[in-house]
């Protein structure tokens, strides 16, 4: 019999409490949404603290929590501190944030940008690009979800990923977006303060001293600063979160719904508040030698360190932080995929007509129907943690470029948009298979950049940025 | 007549591919195993997965890895355990060279017995060159350098423009 | 090139400090904003 950290009954109470609470909160905050706007856009009024505590907290997924370890483990310091550069995304987005505020007052969707700004073959390509990345996304963090209930409690796999699912399909349903703004404000307290804390009863059990010495003697690759793959994975990294900000409605829409003169300061302070929190999830993997834990798959390091180490209250703990992560990043990406369809493809596309309370009850049931089709994709378990998200960036990395020039040079058309989207995939994707997932995001970045500014300089006729303020039919 | 041939023939077949598959296993359960990642690591960390026979009860002591730098196994430089009854455990942090594993059992109820071993695993780990990695690493922040003074100028130019 | 101890505990304990900051920060422009009820 395996022992785990944590009994099924204990797993399954922090599930069912922290759940309910959240739904609670999301059916009242909900009671505030009369129209559409208000639902996908939180009235477009977010604060500061709202603002930057929902962009710190969507981006520390289960990613942040299970993967910085499973990267410091594999390829020592450089791990945590490549991952820690991820915050760039977040920082560099904040100028873009405060130019769609500016460009798009009345916009919805980072589709609706493209759209309007490239037109409809470039439009459809990000769609694709969007769908294929969100959905790679969703179903990685509702596996997620039930393997880490199963690894630290025994809790049955199905179980606990329907039980997560339904939490946050629940809680978004009722609340929208000023649900999943204030549940993320929350969980960015308790995962901050949970990933500190078990930092700090680990290095006060183990001591950072020692942990380097043992380091140096029986493991020294670990401490390289010159480790050949990390230092490959180091940029390919970067650009994939780039791409991952840049592209997403997830971003799109929190940069709609922030008070303009929040905008650029949240996205900027959110990032600056993400930068430690890599470094200081990842460092307990390199305790792992030392106290004998070889885990038999990189990505359960983490978890198993800090369970092993701090006992039942570390287990619980980690338990509820990694559950806020899962939770504060599947929330906002239903929430942001399904304004996604509904904007761009049921108003757009199917219904052009709609009314704005038959948009806000197609929102709600995309929201409903993205849960039940996440639950269908994620119940063979498929393969392991981020296996699927892996490729997403050779997807998303060739938006940065025309995201980029789109939002600031008039000379870049759709023609090259599109083509530069769908060859930098193209290639991304070769090299991905060809070369390695080292290369994906990087030669993505790279061929979409390049085609991107042989249109800048071979196009004379400029973009009317007029022709972004869409009007509405009046609803 | 001559038709039902081939499908009684994929019948055969098919019957017995579970057959087959039983009486692997049942080979494979009377003996400890160990298995590799069976190509060259190329990052320093590899899986190593042990089968364990159905024979061995609950008496026996925990299962052991030794890694030696010889295929001899004669000087162990450190042994790994799984955690709990995980029957997998992933390494990290070796450098270049050839390592030997080899898993290990002991009957804890009998002194007397032998301790069961596995097969002597070899796995090689041979990093990325430095040029590759320096070629890469030099590549991307290229393109990051790029990206963020495009990113401060379009910016810059931008709210100069709004302002004037 | 290896990271040396001192560096290596440094990096560490600035993150962790930083990290002990930002619930403090966050929590602080809460309050800030409930009061001037600029939070939505």
């Amino acid at each position: 019999m395996t022992e785990f950290a944590l009994s099924s009954q204990l797993a399954f109470t922090i599930v069912a409490v922290f759940g309910l609470a959240w739904i609670a909160f999301g059916w009242w905050l909900g009671r505030a949404n009369k129209s559409h706007e208000d639902y996908a856009l939180a009235g477009r009024n977010v604060g500061f603290a709202f603002a930057a505590a929902t962009a710190m907290a969507t981006w520390v997924t289960s990613n942040t929590t299970l993967v910085a370890p499973q990267l410091t483990y594999q390829f020592g310091v450089w791990g945590m501190i490549g991952y820690s550069f991820a915050a760039l995304g977040l920082i560099l987005f904040a100028p873009l944030a405060k130019r769609i505020k500016e460009l798009l007052p009345h916009g919805y969707t980072s589709g609706d940008f493209i759209r309007l700004r490239y037109g409809r073959a470039a439009w459809y390509v990000f769609i694709v690009i969007s769908t294929v990345y969100a959905f790679g996304w969703l179903v990685s963090l509702g596996m997620a979800g039930g393997i880490l209930l199963q690894a630290l409690s025994g809790l049955e796999y199905h179980i606990g990923m329907s039980a997560i699912l339904l939490i946050c399909v629940f809680y978004t349903l009722f609340g929208g977006l000023r649900a999943v703004i204030a549940t993320d404000f929350i969980q960015a307290l308790i995962i901050i303060v949970g990933v500190v804390l078990v930092a700090y009863l680990l290095m006060d059990k183990v001591g950072l001293e020692s942990i380097h010495q043992n380091l140096s003697n029986d493991h020294p690759q670990l401490l390289d600063l010159l480790f050949p793959a990390a230092m490959m994975f180091l940029f390919n990294n970067i650009f994939f979160g780039l791409g991952e900000i840049f592209h997403s409605n997830v971003w799109w829409s929190r940069a709609l719904a922030f008070k303009k003169r929040v905008a650029f300061k949240a996205f900027f302070l959110g990032g600056l508040l993400w930068l430690p929190i890599p470094i200081v999830t990842g460092f307990i993997a390199l305790a792992a030698p030392q106290l004998g834990i070889f885990p038999p798959s990189p990505d359960m390091v983490g978890p198993t360190v800090a369970a092993s180490v701090l006992g039942e209250v570390g287990a619980v703990i980690v338990f509820i932080v990694v559950f806020s992560a899962l939770a504060s990043s599947l929330d906002s990406l239903l929430a942001a995929t399904a304004d996604l369809l509904t904007r761009d493809v049921y108003h757009k596309l199917l219904k052009p007509q709609a009314g704005d309370a038959q948009l806000l009850k197609v929102n709600r049931y995309t929201v409903l129907l993205l849960g039940v089709l996440t639950w269908l994709l994620c119940l063979p378990q498929l393969s392991s943690l981020g296996a699927l998200l892996n490729f997403t960036g050779a997807f998303v990395a060739s938006t940065i470029f025309p995201i980029l020039l789109g939002l600031y040079q008039r000379r870049l058309t759709g023609r090259y948009a599109c083509a530069a989207m769908v060859l930098g995939t193209a290639i991304g994707l070769t090299g991905y298979f060809v070369i390695g997932f080292y290369v994906a995001a990087l030669l993505s970045a790279a061929v979409s950049g390049a085609v991107c500014g042989v249109g800048v300089l071979r196009n004379r006729q400029p973009f009317d940025w007029q022709r972004l303020s869409e009007q509405e039919p009046s609803a | 007549m001559r038709r039902p041939l081939p499908w009684l023939a994929l019948w055969v077949l098919l019957l017995s591919l579970p057959l087959q598959a039983l009486s692997q296993r049942t080979d494979a359960n009377n003996e400890l195993t160990l298995s590799g990642p069976g190509v060259v690591s190329k990052e320093g960390y590899f899986t190593l997965q042990v089968g364990v026979p159905v024979s061995v009860g609950q008496a026996a002591q925990p299962l052991q890895i030794a890694m030696s730098e010889h295929a001899d196994m004669s000087a162990v430089s450190a042994t790994y355990r799984p955690l709990g009854d995980f029957q997998q455990l992933t390494l990290s942090g070796f450098a270049d060279g050839s390592y030997y594993f080899q898993a290990r059992l002991d009957d804890a109820g009998n002194d007397a017995a032998e301790p069961l071993l596995s097969d002597i695993v070899r796995v090689d780990v041979k990093h990325y060159s430095h040029a590759q990695a320096y070629g890469l690493f030099i590549a991307g922040a290229l393109l990051f350098s790029i990206l963020v003074i495009l990113v401060l100028c379009l910016h810059r130019t931008r709210n100069t423009d709004n302002h004037g | 090139m290896m990271m040396s101890a001192e560096t290596f505990q440094l990096l560490i304990v600035t993150a962790l400090i930083l990290s002990s900051l930002a619930p403090l920060i966050l929590l602080a422009l809460y309050v800030k904003d409930l009061f001037a009820k600029d939070l939505w």
